[in-house]
């Protein structure tokens, strides 16, 4: 009998014993966790390996652990789960529009001492629009680390084939349609039923961020930048979802059937359709798996061109020691430094987030052989910062359903910002 | 060791002395510790959370009492998700059932092939669920997926499937039911392995047909394993998550939101976890009734061959 006692209490012990794992800390070792998402299709997670494993090796004094967080959505989650439970990473990118949602968790520490303390103009080089969205209350809260922003492929093989019907129609087949009129008429022309090809996909998931390019382009925008009130109904809002709308039911040369994000560029790699609006990251798989030449052009403009950047900017996070916010810095310093930011833009087509990373050679010479890849630099000039405000995420996920349903034609484009307009201004007043 | 605990256990068991009251309790302790600590604890606790007005840019929770339960039963959206649910548990629970059955069936009866028609109907349940919603997701493609390929080869304008928010439910419906199917034929077979064999043959003697014997002989004797898997279906449809979490992400335009998705959504996406715990707790009730009722209907009509 005593023999069972003891082989339960041994049972009981085993399983408390997997509750305590051993913690152990080394004493002049600074160890940062730093957690970061991969957002586009490919590799990237060993490109980032590679980056944080050059500067454990180059900086005995720090180690870096890069954590792999699913996507932006994930990461996010991550990172509010581990702000909530007292245990927040040292370092993590997170997407840009949630700076608004961290600051008022008091989640993270602004950067601009550390700016400041750097020799020169530190942020200088940086694209201004990269730096808009961290830069809130006088200060600037982030780092841009990957970024981008949506622009415009097409199948230059397909507007060869349709050589002659486009030029009947008045229409370059040489280069990408510019206004939103010529995106119409070039849709209409290259829209192939017999050949199961769609002239043009908007994809969902991110729609709201092409949404809001759509907005700009027609000198519209969605929410003001302190993320207190929202534009829906105002006119260039509605025009454009009016646009949308129309696209897909009064013109039918886009499906009616929202294509997925992460899918859409295996649908135009595969020619299901002639024309795309997707992010700058969705180039290296593009490329790699399409067997015609792909065009890289500009969102086409209406009254301007307009995009709003998108991507992931560095956050240092606050219930951490001194020592580690400092190491945090010095690791942000490393990975958008000329040369880092030259050599992740070549491996992720994101676009290098420093103007003098595109005199580094990898980078320079990259660009020469594929000049797709300074469309989206180029068109920063027009880009403006993304939507922010507290509770982002719901604010997304409304905003994507609604969508969803105005491509889907299930809504009238007016009711639609009608809704959008009643539900997000709804959440921006609760915060 | 335990050989020894079973043959003390075996010695007194005549006396029912405290010892072999006490025993039983003790082997139940670990696995007792798990479930108060995983499910009645958190069960309860989520109950309680349920009350507060409590969002992660909230200083304090607030106590709001069943305000949150008010605010569910007002929202469209709750309403869209449980009909979604609704829809998804009525469309897969009763074909689930009748072909999972029907296959067992005929399995049972062909002697030839048995172990080949058993291994190829269970293997997509040991797909992991993850692969499974990806390559569906590949066939499902509206326009390079396999199946509107095949579709167009045979004249078919294809669907957007998964891509529609009129077709994206069923989709997700029938990976279901292609995923779990083979678990419950090999359930309905080792319940089918119960039955009497000598029953058939003399309802054979007595002249009944094929349906006569099935409907009469089989499926009352099948009952037990009918009511589990009347419940483990219901349980499992209330919890689907992750083959919407892959595949639609609840959409397009929440047509594929469903109960857990939306608990996921409100709790982990916007951090709202008053509501979270408010649908928790929806969620349990319902689930606790359900199975109450199911049991107490069916458990008067089992009959033991």
């Amino acid at each position: 009998m005593k023999k069972g006692i003891v082989f339960c209490l041994s049972i009981l012990l085993l399983s408390a014993l997997v509750f305590l794992s051993p913690v152990g800390a080394q004493e002049d070792q600074v160890l940062l966790n730093f957690y970061y998402p991969v957002g586009v299709a490919g590799p990237l997670a060993s490109v980032v390996d590679e980056m944080v494993n050059e500067f454990n090796e180059t900086h005995p004094n720090i180690t870096v652990q890069p954590v792999y967080s699913g996507d932006y959505d994930d990461t996010m989650q991550r990172v509010q789960t581990g702000v909530m439970g007292g245990n927040p990473p040292d370092i993590a990118v997170v997407e840009i529009s949630e700076a608004h949602s961290l600051l008022q968790m008091n989640a993270t520490i602004p950067l601009t001492e550390f700016i400041e303390q750097e020799e020169g103009d530190f942020l200088e080089p940086f694209f201004d629009a990269f730096l808009a969205n961290g830069n809130l209350y006088g200060e600037q809260w982030t780092i841009p680390f990957q970024r981008s922003t949506p622009v415009f492929y097409y199948n230059k093989d397909h507007f060869a084939e349709k050589a002659d019907e486009l030029l009947a129609a008045g229409l370059d087949p040489e280069r990408a349609p510019d206004t939103w009129d010529e995106l119409v008429a070039y849709a209409e022309v290259l829209t192939d039923r017999e050949a199961n090809r769609w002239g043009l996909i908007i994809p969902g998931g991110w729609n709201d961020w092409i949404f809001e390019a759509f907005a700009y382009q027609n000198n519209g925008q969605l929410i003001n930048r302190e993320g207190t009130e929202a534009y829906f109904t105002d006119e260039a809002v509605l025009e454009a979802a009016q646009f949308w709308y129309d696209l897909a039911h009064k013109y039918e040369v886009m499906p009616k059937e929202v294509r997925t994000w992460a899918g859409s560029p295996t649908d135009f790699a595969g020619e299901a359709a002639s024309m795309l609006y997707n992010s700058t990251g969705a180039l290296p798989p593009i490329l790699n798996t399409a067997n015609f030449e792909v065009g890289v052009a500009f969102m086409p403009q209406n009254k301007t061109y307009g995009a709003a950047v998108g991507g992931g900017d560095f956050h240092v996070f606050k219930d951490i020691p001194e020592a580690n916010q400092a190491a945090a810095w010095e690791f942000i310093k490393f990975m958008t430094n000329p040369e880092n930011a030259a050599s992740w833009s070549v491996e992720s087509g994101y676009v290098a987030v420093r103007e003098d990373a595109y005199e580094v050679p990898v980078l320079a010479e990259h660009v020469e052989n594929q000049p797709a890849r300074a469309v989206a630099r180029d068109q920063l000039e027009y880009a403006y910062p993304k939507m922010s405000a507290v509770g982002y995420q719901q604010i997304r996920q409304i905003l994507t359903d609604i969508l969803d349903e105005v491509m889907e034609g299930d809504m009238e484009a007016e009711t639609a910002m009608n809704d959008a307009q009643n539900r997000i201004q709804a959440i921006l007043d609760r915060h | 060791m335990l050989h020894n605990i079973i043959q003390n256990y075996k010695d007194e068991s005549g006396l029912l002395s405290y010892k072999s009251k006490f025993l039983p309790y003790l082997f139940l302790i670990p696995s007792g510790i798990f479930l108060v600590v995983f499910t009645y604890y958190p069960i309860f606790r989520s109950f309680y959370l349920s009350l507060f007005d409590n969002n992660l840019w909230m200083p304090e929770p607030q106590y709001v009492g069943l305000e949150n339960f008010r605010i569910l039963f007002n929202d469209p959206l709750f309403m869209r998700v449980i009909r979604n649910n609704l829809i998804y548990l009525i469309g897969t629970i009763p074909v689930i059932i009748g072909l999972s059955l029907f296959i067992a069936i005929l399995i049972n009866e062909k002697s030839k092939f048995r172990e080949f028609y058993e291994a190829s109907i269970f293997t997509p349940t040991l797909v992991p669920m993850a692969a499974a919603a990806m390559l569906w997701v590949f066939i499902y493609n509206p326009d390079i997926g396999i199946l509107n390929r095949i579709l167009r080869a045979l004249g078919i304008s294809g669907r957007a499937w998964i891509n529609s928010s009129r077709t994206a439910l069923p989709s997700l419906m029938i990976v279901m039911i292609w995923k779990n199917l083979g678990y419950f034929v090999i359930l309905f077979l080792a319940g089918l392995q119960n039955i009497n064999f000598s029953l058939y043959e003399s309802a054979k003697i007595n002249g009944a047909s094929w349906f006569q014997k099935h409907f009469y002989i089989t499926l009352p004797l099948i009952t037990p394993t009918l009511v589990f898997v009347i419940i483990v279906n219901i349980i499992e449809s209330f919890r689907v998550f992750d083959i919407v979490h892959i595949m639609t992400q609840g959409g397009p335009a929440n047509a594929t939101n469903v109960f857990v998705y939306y608990i996921y959504q409100q709790t982990f996406r916007y951090w709202d976890l008053g509501l979270g715990n408010a649908l928790t707790t929806i969620l349990v009730i319902v689930l606790f009734i359900t199975i109450i009722l199911v049991m107490r209907s069916l458990s008067k009509r089992i009959q033991y061959g």
